[in-house]
């Protein structure tokens, strides 16, 4: 085994890391469409009329076990085949990253729900009853009151749901999507990957930071959104009593 | 047969035990008085090698420890011949009544299953609860569970059993039963130091009292001396409180 | 819709029988994991000198990378490693002759243990220091505390944790194929290859999982219940 090429590894990080925006791309585009499945079927869920809770459940249930390359794979070969005609070739002729912004909605879909349900869960009681009987209408308290609150406990898993996409999004790469690791590869490839391990190197150098800024990031975000359990923190280092 | 000489220990800044000693007589039951923060539970932690004290030296038996510099192999020694009961109980949590108290018998003390259950059943008809053989911790009250507490530090035959505060854990109308309990092994004879704060439970059970106070052992005696004609100021102080308070509770 | 259903029933017995390679790597993985990540959060927990620095950077560096690019460094550099060490051991045997199967075993288990550790260190901090102390005042050593009343009490309050790993573990599975291991994935791939029918073999694979996950997740479920009996107790009265 050869020893690694610094030059090697600078060229695979700067040629792949402008494409971390297709990866910023497809987790944008999937997190606002999966959180509006998610708020869907936790309606459903909640809904009295049996069928649709049971359907909204189903679909929850059948994500959960379905592996993403399984999930992947069906949306590409599947979405033109079950179309078909003019619309199939259409959508033959569409960009991977259509597919995986369809795949990744999907499964966001399903886990979102359960964040939607348990950050409303958390809500206190009379948080709602409060906010009508200052002559709020429904929306504009949960809009104003709900909503925020709600957004705060879901805070550090939309944090992970990043994560979570930006890893598992690679797996698109054996569809042909080029972001970072697929560029990566694209470029490994054309070197009839001699440079292997140097690229290998690069993408850590790339994904790992990334994720722990991220991480980072969330973490800041979870403090300064509960300004209560700032201050609480505050006492605990400075050694008061609550 | 227990002797405890100049035992210190602090956390941080915070000197909790200031030079103490005393000793204990086979069958003697010693009982620890003092307010909160005095330094008695963590006299008895340090004895049961919880925490590590900053110096001092316990013998017990033909053993002779270093409280500050000892092997794990002496504290287990010092373990197998004592038995602690816990202020919270501490059943574990995962066993049976009847497992509690094997389990030491078995991995603490290396006697066979078999034997184990006999020792431990009789244990538990002593305490009163050989109908709870089979419950978990988690079915049985506070009062019950201190009292298979008892009989897991009794099954075991220790030289000495330390008791940290084993009532305060428990509802009111729970400690009796507990109190009554150690009463009974108090009159066959076993060796025992309690930290409490029952006072009235201390003047009938105990042979000797020592009260604390500030990390040192301001005095010790029989109880009729303590509790009618203390010596010291702070320990009239401290039972004039306790003892009206007590009178309030009646 | 283009779809040939006559494919999917021929094609789903010939996937299905694949899956005990798929189980078996979920297993062996799964057994890797759990006795790295048990070690790991040890290793955390005591505060083990260079040892507990390592596994935190390992686990953050884990967490921090894609599955895919995990699987092929494993797969692409471990044939050195294990070419260097049969050297050095002097064996007499040829790197090639090492059945991908064990890098598959390896790869997967990386991000398994690391969730395991994450969940064990969560279950020893819900178990009370109290419970030590008892076992230790009773005369009992260090390992027979921890085997007798840590351990059994830490994979309890894991165990909800464990099982999600299970899952995550049989869906990581489908990624064998890339190691050139054929399981379900992979077979599926191969099928709908040959007749350009990919997505009805997928559909297959997909059903495959769902039935596969429900039933192990049942399981996993039965045995968290039988496991945690001292948590409810048996006796319904109290």
């Amino acid at each position: 085994m050869r020893t690694v090429e610094v030059e090697k590894v600078k060229y695979f990080f700067i040629e792949s890391l402008p494409y971390l925006r297709v990866t910023l791309l497809y987790v944008t585009v999937s997190l606002v469409i999966g959180f509006m499945i998610g708020a869907g079927i936790v309606c459903l869920r909640k809904s009295r009329i049996k069928i649709l809770a049971a359907i909204a459940s189903l679909y929850v249930t059948v994500l959960r076990c379905t592996p993403s390359i399984v999930l992947l794979f069906l949306v590409y070969y599947g979405l033109p085949a079950m179309l078909g005609g003019r619309v199939g070739d259409a959508l033959n002729r569409m960009s991977p990253v259509f597919f995986v912004c369809i795949t990744f909605s999907l499964f966001i879909g399903a886990s979102s729900s359960e964040v939607i349900r348990s950050a409303y869960e958390s809500l206190r009681a009379g948080q709602r009853e409060a906010g009508l009987s200052v002559g709020m209408t429904e929306l504009q308290t949960f809009w104003f009151i709900l909503l925020p609150q709600m957004v705060k406990r879901a805070i550090p898993n939309i944090g992970n749901m990043i994560i979570f996409l930006m890893k598992e999004g690679a797996l698109a790469y054996t569809i042909g999507l080029r972001d970072v690791l697929g560029q990566a590869y694209y470029l490994s490839a054309r070197s009839i990957n001699v440079y292997a391990v140097d690229m290998y190197l690069a993408l850590t150098l790339i994904y790992w930071p990334v994720s722990l800024a991220i991480e980072k990031l969330f973490h800041i975000l979870e403090k300064k959104m509960d300004p209560a359990k700032a201050r609480r923190s505050l006492r605990k280092l400075s050694g008061g009593v609550a | 047969m227990l002797k405890v000489q100049n035992v210190k220990k602090s956390f941080g800044t915070n000197e909790v035990l200031k030079g103490v000693s005393f000793e204990v007589d086979k069958g003697d039951v010693v009982a620890v008085l003092g307010a909160s923060g005095s330094g008695k539970t963590t006299l008895l932690r340090c004895l049961e090698f919880f925490e590590r004290a900053d110096s001092g030296h316990m013998e017990l038996g033909d053993l002779s420890v270093d409280l500050h510099v000892h092997s794990k192999k002496t504290a287990r020694q010092i373990r197998q011949k004592t038995a602690f009961v816990f202020q919270n109980y501490n059943l574990f949590e995962n066993k049976t009544a009847l497992e509690n108290i094997s389990l030491g018998l078995t991995a603490g003390h290396g006697l066979s299953k078999k034997e184990a259950e006999k020792i431990a059943a009789a244990a538990l008809e002593r305490v009163g609860l050989s109908d709870r053989a089979d419950y978990y911790p988690c079915e049985l009250s506070g009062g019950q569970q201190q009292r298979i507490g008892i009989a897991r530090a009794v099954a075991v035959n220790p030289d000495v059993i330390f008791f940290d505060e084993p009532t305060s854990a428990l509802d009111p109308e729970l400690v009796g039963e507990v109190l009554d309990t150690i009463k009974a092994l108090a009159k066959e004879g076993t060796t025992m130091v309690i930290i409490t704060h029952e006072m009235a439970f201390a003047r009938d059970v105990s042979t000797k009292v020592i009260y604390m106070d500030g990390g040192v052992i301001v005095e010790q005696g029989p109880p009729d001396v303590i509790f009618t004609k203390p010596r010291e100021e702070r320990t009239r102080k401290f039972l004039a409180r306790f003892i009206q308070d007590f009178d309030y509770v009646i | 819709m283009n779809i040939d259903y006559s494919f999917i029933v021929s094609a789903l017995p010939k996937i299905a029988a694949f899956l005990p390679v798929t189980l078996k790597l979920t297993v062996v993985a799964f057994a890797v994991a759990f006795a790295a990540g048990l070690l790991m959060a040890l290793a955390i927990n005591r505060r083990i000198k260079v040892l507990s620095p390592l596994c935190r950077i390992y686990m953050s560096l884990i967490r921090g990378t894609p599955m895919l690019l995990q699987i092929y460094v494993i797969y692409n550099l471990a044939p050195y490693a294990a070419a260097a060490f049969i050297e050095k051991a002097g064996l007499d045997i040829n790197v090639y002759d090492i059945d991908p199967v064990w890098y598959a075993y390896i790869a997967l288990s990386l991000t398994a243990s690391v969730s395991v550790a994450e969940a064990v260190r969560a279950g020893m901090q819900s178990v009370h220091q109290g419970q030590r102390e008892a076992g230790l005042s009773m005369g009992m050593s260090e390992s027979a505390v921890f085997i007798h009343i840590l351990f059994p009490q830490v994979i309890c309050a894991a165990m909800p944790v464990i099982g999600n790993i299970v899952v995550d573990l049989i869906k990581a599975t489908s990624l064998a194929f890339m190691m050139s291991v054929t399981e379900i994935t992979g077979e599926a791939k191969i099928l709908g290859g040959d007749v350009l029918r990919y997505f009805e073999a997928y559909l297959c694979v997909f059903v495959i999982y769902i039935v596969v996950i429900a039933v192990v997740e049942k399981m996993m479920h039965l045995l968290e219940n039988r496991m945690s009996v001292y948590r409810r107790g048996v006796h319904s009265s109290t």
